[in-house]
């Protein structure tokens, strides 16, 4: 039965670029709570830890209040880039992200602060900045510990489906997801579909499990 | 050339629980910073590094002034110039035993490194490890690896946090020939910390004496060591028998006094005290000499019969337990009780000088 690959596709893409963001922000948030310390530490902490205990839909629901077509957000954004964020792609990577986001910082600041911080600090007698302890130091100790929660989190943004179906909806072809497609299809009955979509999803979470352990264990 | 002047206070909860508050200068050499556990002599050193903020004070270290409260002068760590091995070691576990000693020297050309760490790998006796990785080294050689880091960067001071702790005493051994030798060519000032008197007296050309945060004694370490003059310092240094005593008559023309010590009489050197208060006084186990048959011509005004009680070997001594009316200490070489046959229950003579009773104060 041909496939079409549109769900399968946009579900990867999706979550690559939503684990890049996690990465990024979260290895930074991450840095900050583990290192420094400032009032208000604790309810950052726990703002960034929100999403993964809200309902679903009740996260979409506040989602689509902050960032819908008459948000402040949802109109600056369709100032900018010329079209509205919400029921676009960039939605479903807003909602990969808001769960990808808090599992990358929570493990990444255990391993940070996991490490020892007169290791860190021999290599402050040694002359080095605090970006080159950051990057030839922490980075590195932590490296095995980011990349698990890479993968973790890559996995959480490919399987989101309740915030992505309400702030990204499900209109074929432009937003649905493998995750949506696969209910979508369950929903009206067409149930060849359906399984065809969850094997082959399956068999690509799968394939990309084995490769990252692949590289991980080639690079330690 | 370090000049220090530290101020740093502990509060928890606006109650004070720990206050350090030193005054250090060190020329080049070995300065021992000697005291127990929780002294504060690794505070001194992370205040010196910059890891530690002090709440007042100066510190100069060469000729720039690195921490100054009243100017709001606090170099970063990076840029004091001071070389650190802590007592954990730290060592990068990521990168090999060359990649930790090149860590300090960016600047170089990879070619340049080679050859800076190689030299200073080699000078430690260690420059066939360079490609290992730093967790499959012996204690030893870790720590020649955290030396090599630390003096490849020629820094201007020289911070040893206990560094030979955790070796045994061969490796101690090789490892202090090592530093004496690092010492006559680098010229810095080296601030060693230790609680171990062996350790003080092979390093150090001075010593500073630390308790619960401030200087107690200050000089050279014989001489601190050797006979010390208050009973931390004495509780420090291996004075192993202390004991009070009361003096029963002044020989003010023989130079002793007779006093009581609990179970037996001792002769100890004269002294200016008043007969009514009591005296404590302080004997090194290794100033006790043994007799296992009553000694004559002797100089030593004390020669106490006794049995010993207990025979306890160590790695090249000796310790005994010897009853004569209260009970002593004594340290002996394997080769000393070897010769005499000792065991327990033997009777024998304990001989010690009336010089060797430290009057402690």
């Amino acid at each position: 039965m041909p496939i079409d690959w549109f769900p399968i596709r946009l579900s990867f893409q999706v979550s690559l670029l939503a684990t890049a963001i996690a990465l990024v922000f979260g290895v930074s948030l991450a840095w900050i709570l583990a290192r420094l310390q400032f009032r208000g530490k604790e309810g950052l902490d726990a703002a960034i830890t929100l999403p993964l205990v809200l309902p679903p839909t009740v996260l979409g629901y506040y989602l689509l209040v902050l960032l819908g077509q008459r948000s402040f957000l949802g109109r600056a954004h369709e100032w900018f880039w010329g079209s509205p964020l919400t029921f676009t792609p960039a939605a479903a990577v807003v909602a990969a992200t808001i769960h990808a986001l808090p599992l990358m910082v929570k493990s990444v600041r255990a391993a940070f602060e996991g490490i020892d911080r007169r290791i860190e600090n021999a290599a402050r007698t040694l002359g080095a900045s605090e970006l080159r302890v950051f990057f030839t130091i922490t980075l590195p100790l932590a490296g095995r510990s980011i990349q698990a929660a890479a993968v973790l989190a890559f996995a959480r943004a490919i399987g989101d489906f309740g915030v992505t179906l309400m702030i990204a909806g499900n209109i074929p072809g432009k937003t649905q997801t493998a995750s949506v497609a696969i209910y979508d299809a369950v929903q009206a009955g067409r149930d060849s579909e359906a399984v065809t979509l969850v094997l082959v999803v399956s068999a690509l979470c799968l394939v990309f499990l084995y490769t990252t352990n692949k590289l991980s264990a080639r690079v330690s | 050339m370090l000049e220090a002047d530290l101020y740093r206070q502990f509060r928890r909860d606006a109650v004070n629980y720990f206050t350090l508050e030193v005054r250090i200068r060190a020329e080049t050499g070995f300065t021992i910073l000697f005291g127990a556990s929780g002294a504060g002599k690794s505070l001194t050193l992370q205040l010196l590094a910059g890891i530690e903020r002090p709440d007042r004070g100066t510190i100069r270290i060469g000729d720039e002034t690195v921490f100054d409260h009243t100017r709001h002068v606090n170099v970063p760590i990076r840029r004091r110039g001071v070389g650190l091995v802590f007592q954990s070691l730290a060592l990068f576990p990521h990168l090999s035993v060359h990649q930790n000693v090149a860590y300090g020297l960016p600047q170089l050309t990879a070619r340049e490194k080679r050859e800076r760490t190689g030299r200073m790998l080699e000078r430690l006796k260690i420059g066939a490890l360079a490609d290992h990785g730093t967790q499959d080294l012996s204690g030893g050689e870790q720590q020649r690896v955290a030396l090599a880091r630390a003096l490849v960067t020629k820094p201007k001071i020289l911070l040893l946090d206990e560094p030979l702790s955790a070796l045994d005493a061969a490796v101690k051994r090789s490892i202090i020939v090592d530093l004496k030798q690092l010492n006559q060519e680098m010229r810095i000032p080296v601030l060693y910390v230790t609680h171990d008197r062996a350790e003080a007296l092979a390093l150090g050309e001075n010593l500073v004496m630390v308790e619960a945060g401030r200087i107690v004694a200050q000089g050279s370490p014989l001489g601190i060591l050797g006979h010390p003059q208050k009973e931390g310092v004495a509780n420090l240094t291996g004075v192993e028998n202390i004991f009070d005593a009361q003096i029963l008559e002044k020989h003010p023309e023989r130079g002793t006094m007779t006093c009581d010590a609990g179970g037996c009489h001792l002769e100890v050197a004269y002294l200016d005290w008043p007969s009514d208060k009591a005296l404590r006084i302080g004997l090194r186990s290794g100033d006790i000499l043994l007799a296992v048959q009553l000694p004559e011509g002797l100089s030593a005004q004390n020669v106490l019969r006794g049995r010993i009680e207990r025979v306890e070997p160590a790695d090249y001594e000796v310790q005994l337990r010897v009853h004569c009316g209260r009970s002593f200490q004594v340290t002996m070489t394997r080769a000393a009780a070897e010769t005499l046959r000792l065991e327990s229950g033997r009777e024998v003579w304990l001989i010690f000088k009336a010089h060797s009773c430290h009057v402690l104060l």
